[in-house]
């Protein structure tokens, strides 16, 4: 009996080996994106479709299995291994983040498995920063403009002027810290900070002669904020905000203020207010809180911007972590220093994510185990199955007893 | 009761439609089947055979389905000096599942319209046909009027599944034979507990139930309980386009029986059920769509009960091989044919007798 036995789990252990798929370690320098006939659907259904494209991952066919995968996808459009499959090949095998992103934000709307969702946006984050550099950049270089059509306001660093020069990075830094409120004041206007500031460094680095009122003309957007800045020492800077039409002409221009760094709160308070009377915003109801308060922690998340900006994204990190740490609870401190986070971890995770995709593949679906394992407990538990089958049922069967003498 | 039963009718009624499910197909099944058994001790043979023509009729429902079945069958024993049988009709029996994602439940009607109230004779035959360590898949012409329910649930965490469930069927009074008039078996109540670790096409599965019968009355008074029955069960299963295979192994406790001794029911002095072990494979192959091939096999080993040998209450161990196979096919879109022979031997009572089975079914089924 105990050799049936090992028998049996050695059989079992050797076909689950078998059936198990190839874990690649990296699919990545497959090319372009091959020529898919999309009306043409071949006529497996889902399940078959399906199973083909994740037997051509396993054999390391991601092509076909990118092909496959598409059209089951098509008919099984909830199947997150499926979406998976055609982010990661999209992704790691043909560098296409334009097509990757969907996939892994539809995939991640399917909720497949709690360790992937952190993984996946962060992936996602670090793929859409790229999508829309290289989108930016290639407007550039060929000559086109609008990336920022669909937004109302762009933003552009503040023109440093004078003999000294400010902390860096505090020309970004010191229009950031007022996006928040802005975007409290004008709820149905688009300010998406993250892709302003984006597209507003590519275009710094590719243009020959960047200037304010030039991007304004190309980025598309309904209005840019900008500005000046001079330090005047002791802590003190000189400020104007600048607000540029369409055709990059000054719509608005704020007489300059000074604010001093060592008073965070109150050099912020006073920017916002000129920005309010700039940008026309609604007044608050509440009196605006400043997000930094820690005359350390601005320089530092000034810095920590300007930095991921340009790419420095660990250096970054570092500079946000310690203005998050300085001056605690501020959401807006947290989600500068979470750019850098997603970035600096989305960028390296390729290989993680491979590896939770195979784990994911490995895993039963789930439809199927929850009922077999419903089929498998409910038949004991079934009231009185019969045997019309023409099969033995299972249960012994329990003969009328009326009497004892009754066999 | 009254709580049971509206939390049944509530539980039997499709709470949440799924309607991403496709509904399965309204189908008919006509079918017969002839199970015959001879049982060989020394120079004596007793064939016993079988014929049943069930009839069933299932009809799909949003999240579930309703079944109807009952059937017609004949009994008969032959040995050296007669012949002996008896026919009429079997019970009726409705079943309602709902599966609802997570969860199935069942609801269950036997109507009585099975033969009952049998002679001295036909009583004995129909006793023999019910014997444990004989494998008739019919055990009695019918009971009474019985009702209940049962409900599974399930979780999956990762590779692994589990479930937990209960039923609990309450058994109405009827008269077996001639002289046993209102006789009310015990209800019953069963748990049930399982997981799953898949992986793969493969499906491993572990499962224990408990199953609690309660006192059998006759005219109101207390006469029997059956013991208490716990079944642990073991099962594996791969399932891909083309093949699947099952295979379980299952070893069924009995406990002792309470009996009735000087007016209260008490433990028998030793335990007069013997334990099963029963085992069961099946691979099927779909080589082209539409037809299924299949190989089933099945081992069923009765372990001797308490008593001493030459003991009237000894019953001694048994075993059984069956082993056979047969084909469905799917004719067209509306009707599908399934043909099945398995033939099987084994011993009883410690070796003193032979066994032979043979199983032939037929079964049509007609989709609408």
């Amino acid at each position: 009996m105990k050799n049936q036995f090992y028998i049996a789990l050695t059989a079992l252990s050797v076909s689950c080996a078998a059936t198990t798929p190839q874990a690649p370690t990296a699919i990545s320098s497959m090319g372009t994106v091959p020529e898919l006939n999309r009306t043409e659907m071949p006529s497996q259904d889902g399940g078959e479709l399906r199973s083909a494209a994740l037997d051509y991952y396993a054999k390391g066919d991601y092509v076909r299995a990118l092909r496959f995968g598409y059209w089951a996808a098509q008919t099984i459009p909830t199947d997150v291994r499926l979406r998976m499959l055609l982010g990661i090949v999209y992704d790691g095998g043909f560098d296409r983040p334009d097509l990757a992103i969907p996939e892994y934000q539809r995939a991640l709307s399917l909720k497949p498995d709690k360790r992937f969702d952190d993984r996946l946006r962060r992936r996602i984050h670090y793929l859409n920063r790229r999508l829309i550099q290289n989108t930016s950049r290639t407007l550039l270089t060929t000559n086109s403009s609008n990336p920022l059509s669909e937004n109302w306001l762009a933003l552009y660093p503040l023109e440093i002027h004078g003999p000294k020069s400010p902390d860096p990075g505090l020309e970004i830094g010191l229009i950031d810290w007022i996006l928040p409120e802005v975007q409290k004041r004008s709820p149905n206007l688009h300010v998406d900070a993250f892709t302003a500031w984006i597209v507003s460094q590519v275009y710094r680095e590719v243009s020959m002669v960047p200037s304010a009122p030039d991007f304004a003309r190309w980025s598309g957007a309904g209005l840019v904020l900008t500005g000046s800045l001079s330090d005047l020492g002791n802590d003190r800077l000189r400020l104007t905000l600048e607000l540029l039409g369409p055709s990059g002409e000054a719509v608005h221009v704020t007489p300059p203020v000074v604010v001093n760094t060592t008073e965070p709160a109150e050099a912020h308070a006073i920017i916002l207010e000129q920005a309010v009377n700039t940008l026309q915003l609604l007044d608050s109801r509440h009196e605006p809180e400043a997000p930094i308060r820690n005359p350390v922690a601005l320089p530092l998340y000034a810095q920590g911007l300007a930095q991921y900006l340009t790419g420095q994204v660990e250096d970054a990190y570092a500079n946000s972590e310690d203005a998050t740490a300085l001056n605690p609870g501020s959401s807006l401190l947290e989600s500068r220093r979470n750019w850098a986070e997603s970035d600096m971890l989305g960028g390296i995770e390729g290989g993680d994510l491979l590896d939770d995709y195979h784990r994911l593949l490995s895993l039963p679906d789930p439809n199927r185990i929850v009922r077999d394992r419903l089929t498998s407990g409910h038949s004991l538990g079934t009231p009185s199955p019969n045997g019309y089958s023409g099969s033995e049922i299972e249960d012994p069967y329990k003969p009328p007893r009326p009497d004892r003498a009754t066999p | 009761m009254k709580r049971f039963l509206a939390a049944l009718i509530v539980a039997t009624i499709p709470l949440t439609p799924l309607a991403s499910q496709p509904a399965p197909p309204l189908t008919t099944d006509a079918s017969a089947f002839v199970h015959q058994v001879k049982v060989q001790s020394g120079t004596e043979e007793t064939r016993y055979r079988q014929a049943v023509s069930p009839v069933s009729f299932t009809i799909p429902m949003t999240i579930g389905r309703i079944s109807i079945e009952s059937a017609y069958m004949y009994l008969e024993a032959k040995d050296s000096t007669e012949t002996r049988d008896v026919s009429g009709p079997l019970d009726t029996q409705i079943t309602s599942d709902w599966h609802l994602g997570r969860a199935i439940l069942t609801g269950y009607v036997n109507l009585p319209t099975g033969s009952d109230s049998l002679d001295a004779a036909d009583a004995a035959l129909a006793r023999d046909v019910a014997r444990n360590d004989l494998n008739f898949p019919i055990k009695s012409f019918g009971q009474g009027f019985d009702y209940g329910g049962a409900i599974t649930i399930a979780h999956q965490v990762g590779h692994w599944a589990i479930s937990a469930g209960g039923g609990y069927i309450i058994r109405g009074p009827y008269t077996p034979f001639v002289g046993a008039a209102d006789y009310d078996p015990g209800n019953e109540l069963t748990f049930t507990a399982g997981a799953s670790y898949a992986s793969g096409n493969w499906t491993f599965g572990m499962d224990t139930s408990g199953h609690l019968i309660y006192v059998d009355r006759l005219a109101g008074a207390p006469v029997f309980r059956n013991g208490k029955q716990i079944v642990a069960k073991g099962s594996l299963k791969y399932e891909s386009r083309r093949i699947r295979l099952t295979a379980s192994a299952a070893e069924i406790l009995r406990l002792k029986n309470r009996e009735m001794v000087d007016g209260a029911l008490l433990y028998e002095d030793r335990d007069s059920n013997g334990n099963d072990f029963r085992a069961h494979g099946n691979l099927s192959l779909m080589p082209f769509p539409g037809i299924t091939l299949f190989a089933e096999g099945n081992f069923k080993d009765i372990t001797e009960n308490a008593y001493d040998v030459g003991n009237p209450l000894y019953q001694g161990s048994g075993r059984l091989w069956t082993y056979g196979g047969g084909l469905s096919i799917r004719l067209g879109t509306t009707e599908a044919l399934t043909l099945r022979f398995i033939r099987g031997d084994g011993w009883l009572n410690d070796r003193q007798e032979d066994v032979e089975t043979l199983n032939a079914r037929v079964s049509v089924r007609l989709f609408f």
